[in-house]
């Protein structure tokens, strides 16, 4: 890194602050989409099915490192980033996302609370007293017990729909998050506690399945819909068979168990673009259930430039007093120079164009090429300046 | 540790000619805990294929090691101490004579594995037993890579046997018992090498090593189908 005298003001650039970040944000209110139409518009028919049909979907996002999967998958947890409006379309939707676990002993007991946690004890008690005021007290408990195929755990999630009773409300969260001892549970007159991974999946697609609703009428408009991420799932290569096969089996269990208004994003990181490994980490059982593949294509430069310009767009701050100077949509670069600084990055990807990006920036920053707002530009020859550089002190 | 002793036990003709002699090291080892094939221990039939042996240094990690070794770990010590191949010279001597060759091969240096590797130590008491003539050819079964590129840059002009790793292992146990073995067996426990190896990181590197092992595996099952 260069010292220098000059500072870093992205207010200089019509910028708020830096543009080019590597890791994705962690708020999907901020998150943008830039470029990468083809991409979108995949995502696009596959929201546009989900709002509108019942149909289950296992999705399967893959492509190399840097590609954009995780950002999408921060990106479309909110609704006004999926397409609209659409009429005749599911009453809500619930978006959950959640990593492969690190530790693959626990994996199922770690993806289950962690997806508990998100939906909230308190909104999932809040859906099962619906269901009992619509269904019945006595319908609901036998529906619940026909989802679980378990009357213990059908029963203590039924149980969460009691009218509050903070004591039992305490301990059943103790029951589903940590367990309870075999002297507690007498008192919730549950039978028996959660033992297994096939447990936990059971009561996670229960819990799913009334978040959807469980209506009879056959219009989207009477059901929810629950999406749900898995990202990083190249990280089941790291699970012993042992500890792979009732996880693998878990989550096509939870697909099966839910045929109706349930999409599943599976993310999966592959350098090379051949399927063969996928399916041998996620097996065959999973992979013939997939109902879409999208492939996180690299741009090409010609898109890469797209993506700069639209990414830079976006942020963009003072519109008026910027298209007043006259300065180009991909300011602070000229767009040749974008072209130029794309043209031979590989790979090309987001990440790698964020990162190209950032530092060119910040070495301008750093020889003070940008002193006033506006004034100084990134334009072909300084690229290739930069770039012969440190071509030549690599070649020294 | 190595004190120049007696070549023993010299084995008979049938052993000869039908087990080949195996050096494995700790981190196989340790690679293919918790794997049971027919039922069985799968390090345990390293001693029912081959003839398996271990160094002196790689006998004194796993005594040191039994508790990362998981279930059957003290068998396998015990394995280990009964079949410890002892250098017919001083380690030193072993060291001087390789560390002074150089030829036209890129052969790697000793100190990149450390001196007091068992994986160099397996080494030469290979080429020990080569050149006693106690076995016809040898197995020098190791995941560690370091030991991988020395062992294979030394084998092109010291032609006494093969590299394989634990992957290499599960896929000749398949071949070889095939009409015992189901191919999801195999695959379990190529699965589980692969996991245990990986340290549970490098999904990325861990997944191409699992689908070509796979694949292959794959190309087995289908050739012994096609010849029955």
């Amino acid at each position: 890194m260069l010292s220098s005298v000059y500072g870093t003001d992205w207010n200089l650039l019509f910028l708020p602050e830096d543009p080019f970040t590597v890791v994705p944000p962690m708020e999907p209110s901020q998150a943008k989409w830039a470029g990468l139409k083809k991409l979108k518009g995949e995502f696009d028919g596959t929201f546009r099915e989900a709002l509108t049909s019942s149909r289950n979907q296992l999705v399967l996002n893959w492509g190399p490192y840097g590609a954009g999967k995780t950002h999408a998958s921060v990106y479309f947890k909110i609704e006004q980033h999926m397409p609209g409006p659409i009429k005749e379309r599911v009453a809500q939707i619930y978006t959950l996302s959640t990593r492969t676990p690190k530790e693959p002993g626990q994996a199922a007991f770690l993806l289950y609370s962690d997806l508990l946690e998100q939906l909230q004890m308190e909104r999932i008690r809040g859906r099962i007293r619906t269901i009992r005021s619509e269904v019945g007290h006595d319908g609901a408990l036998e529906i619940l017990q026909n989802l679980t195929g378990s009357e213990a755990l059908g029963r203590a999630i039924w149980l969460l729909g009691d009218e509050e009773q903070e004591q039992l409300q305490q301990l059943l969260n103790q029951y589903f998050l940590s367990g309870l001892s075999p002297s507690q549970l007498p008192k919730l007159g549950i039978g028996r506690s959660i033992r297994s991974s096939n447990d936990r999946f059971r009561i996670l697609a229960t819990i799913f399945q009334c978040f959807i609703g469980l209506s009879q009428d056959p219009k989207p408009a009477s059901y929810n819909r629950v999406f749900l991420w898995l990202d990083e799932a190249e990280d089941l290569t790291l699970f012993r068979s042992r500890e792979y096969t009732p996880f693998a089996r878990g989550l096509r269990d939870l697909f099966d168990s839910l045929p109706r208004f349930f999409t599943m994003f599976v993310n999966f990181t592959l350098a090379e673009p051949r399927m063969e490994p996928i399916e041998v980490v996620l097996g065959k059982a999973l992979i013939d259930r997939v109902t879409k593949y999208i492939y996180f294509e690299e741009p090409n430069c010609e898109e890469g430039v797209e993506y700069v310009r639209e990414l830079l767009d976006q942020n963009r701050t003072d519109k008026d007093e910027f298209s007043s100077l006259g300065l180009p949509d991909t300011y602070p670069f000229t767009e040749d120079a974008v072209a130029t600084l794309l043209e031979d990055l590989s790979p090309r990807t987001p990440r790698s164009i964020h990162s190209r990006c950032h530092d060119l920036v910040m070495r301008a920053f750093a020889e003070g090429l940008f002193r006033e707002k506006g004034k100084g530009i990134i334009n072909t020859e300084y690229v290739n300046s930069v770039y012969r550089n440190r071509l030549d002190s690599e070649n020294a | 540790m190595s004190q120049g002793r007696a070549i023993s036990n010299p084995l008979t003709f049938r052993q000869r000619v039908t087990r080949p002699f195996c050096m494995v090291d700790t981190s196989s080892l340790r690679h293919l805990q918790d794997i049971y094939i027919s039922h069985k221990d799968v390090r345990e039939w390293l001693w029912v294929e081959f003839h398996t042996e271990v160094s002196e240094i790689v006998s004194d990690e796993i005594s040191g090691q039994v508790s990362y070794m998981g279930q059957g770990g003290k068998l396998i010590r015990r394995r280990a101490q009964q079949n410890t191949r002892p250098l017919s010279g001083t380690i030193e001597q072993y060291h001087n004579a390789f560390s002074r060759i150089e030829t036209e091969f890129k052969i790697r240096n000793i100190e990149s594995l450390g001196r007091e590797s068992g994986e160099l130590q397996n080494f030469y008491a290979a080429v020990d037993v080569i050149r006693h003539g106690l076995h016809g050819h040898v197995i020098y079964l190791t995941d560690d890579e370091s030991a991988q590129a020395f062992a294979l840059d030394w084998l092109k002009p010291v032609r006494i046997g093969c590299v394989w790793s634990s992957h290499d292992f599960i896929l000749y146990l398949f071949i070889r018992h095939r009409s015992r073995i189901l191919a999801d067996e195999a695959k379990a426990a190529m699965r589980t090498v692969n996991a245990n190896a990986s340290s549970g990181s490098e999904a990325d590197k861990w997944l191409r090593k699992l689908s070509d092992y796979e694949n292959r595996l794959n190309i087995v099952d289908r050739l012994i189908s096609n010849l029955y």
